[in-house]
């Protein structure tokens, strides 16, 4: 029993890249494995599944120098984009004790390409928390901006991407 | 016929080598290493679980928008699987109630991962891994409620417990940093990147803990310190033949991990991750370790004779 729980466990973490970044050359090799590994998988399939558990693991998997910078910022009555927060800033912390905690950060974090999973659910509620925090802004909005990091820099580009807001009033 | 003489060289080869894993597996030490485990984990996890109630979290991270921000549905409420794990991970640290207490966790903790999966690390995954290993193990034979309890009840408690729960997690151990080097797909982990992995991440804004500048100080270490993570991640499985051959480079490997942990725990804002990991180094130790620990502690020494 033990060899055949160790066994399938090795199987599961066989290091496949995820389905939709696998480079052309290797789409040849890499999804025949895959097939054969998920029709090996069969029987304890529904672990993985019920129990939330695998054993591919990806422990900091890829920081790369392109990555995103999160800020809120609130309209105020001046029709003016006030930061509240922005990740790594000293000076805008509104409500960094809960944006920053480690069970909270995943949720805004993107992937190297794409928000998370609760990025948008994260907007909505953050949104709506600042809006109770400040209820003299007109609206709050969330964005990733595109920074470059190098050498202990951070560069940013200007880009902003996913944007979400909440308009209380005009 | 060459098939004949193949397989007449082959089967007794493979009866000894499963002869060799049935006695492997029949081993029995003492249940101090997975004791510890149990304690060590359970309890840095308690701390966690407890800090997400301090902080008034638990409807924020496991309700539904605009409440909070979880996207899933489980069998469980918000409330109803924070303090059924709570409760499960005391009873664990107490040793009360062992294993339904590590099964009931692992139930919880992953209800808790269907309604946020992204509110969790890698951590909570491993727990629920290691604490259904634990639940098959007598790791309540010291230390725990459960050993006093039998004591009392005049139930035997084993002095020697099933070394093989303690082989596993080592080998799940070591999987994770030999998966999670094999993983490191991006350029910046290897020479190409110019290993500018764990400076990229020292300096990024939603993870590091400090502001980049220092970085730029130490730019040429953090690239060595790169270069060392994944020899370290990409050598686990030679610890495993360091640990059955004795040789003490193996504590090389144990130290750059132990390194390499409170490297992220002081560099990032990871939470409990980094500790979790460590309270699961005890089974990394053959158990004479402890036995000879245990001689050294005060009381030993008094009682030993002069």
């Amino acid at each position: 029993m033990i060899a055949v729980a160790i066994g399938f466990g090795l199987i599961d973490g066989c290091p496949l890249p995820t389905p939709g970044h696998v480079p052309a050359w290797e789409l040849g090799i890499v999804e025949p494995v895959r097939r054969v590994r998920d029709v090996v998988e069969t029987p304890v399939a529904w672990m993985r599944d019920v129990f939330y558990v695998s054993q591919q693991w990806s422990l900091y998997q890829a920081p790369i120098a392109e990555r995103y910078r999160m800020s809120i910022e609130g309209l105020n009555d001046k029709r003016e984009w006030q930061v509240l927060y922005r990740a790594g800033d000293r000076e805008h912390r509104d409500d960094a004790a809960l944006i920053e905690h480690a069970r909270v950060w995943g949720t805004w974090d993107p992937t190297s390409d794409a928000p998370a999973l609760e990025y948008h659910a994260f907007c909505t509620f953050i949104t709506q928390r600042m809006v109770t925090m400040h209820p003299e802004l007109m609206a709050v909005r969330v964005r990733q901006e595109k920074i470059v990091i190098g050498q202990g820099e951070v560069t940013p580009t200007g880009e902003f991407l996913w944007p979400c807001s909440k308009r209380v009033r005009f | 016929m060459a098939v004949l003489e193949a397989g007449a060289v082959l089967i007794p080869k493979v009866g000894r080598a499963w002869r060799a894993w049935v006695d492997l597996l029949d081993r029995r030490e003492p249940p101090t290493a997975l004791a510890i485990v149990r304690i060590l984990l359970a309890g840095v996890l308690l701390i966690d679980y407890l800090n997400v109630w301090r902080m008034g979290l638990v409807e924020a991270i496991y309700t539904r928008p605009p409440v909070g921000i979880a996207i899933g549905e489980a069998w469980l409420s918000a409330h109803a699987g924070w303090a059924l794990a709570t409760v499960s991970l005391a009873l664990i640290v107490l040793g009360a109630a062992t294993r339904a207490a590590c099964i009931g966790y692992v139930v919880a903790s992953a209800a808790l991962a269907h309604l946020t999966p992204n509110g969790e690390s890698g951590l909570d995954m491993i727990s629920r891994v290691v604490f259904v290993i634990l639940a098959l193990s007598r790791c309540n034979a010291r230390w725990a409620i459960d050993a006093w309890l039998w004591r009392r009840l005049g139930r035997d408690v084993p002095a020697e417990i099933p070394a093989w729960p303690r082989y596993v997690l080592m080998l799940q151990l070591v999987w994770i940093y030999f998966s999670g080097g094999m993983n490191k797909s991006a350029g910046a982990w290897g020479p190409f990147g110019g290993f500018t992995a764990l400076a990229n991440a020292l300096s990024d804004p939603h993870a590091a803990r400090f502001d980049p500048g220092w970085v730029g100080a130490i730019y040429p270490l953090t690239r060595i310190a790169t270069a060392f993570t994944m020899a370290f991640e990409l050598g686990a499985p030679l610890f495993l033949l360091a640990y059955a051959k004795r040789w003490r480079i193996r504590y090389a490997w144990i130290a750059l991990g132990v390194f390499f942990e409170l490297g992220i725990a002081f560099g990032l804002r990871l939470g409990s991750f980094p500790y979790g990991m460590l309270a699961l180094y005890p089974v990394l130790l053959h158990p004479e370790v402890y036995e000879r620990l245990n001689a050294r502690t005060p009381l030993k020494r008094a009682s030993l004779p002069s």
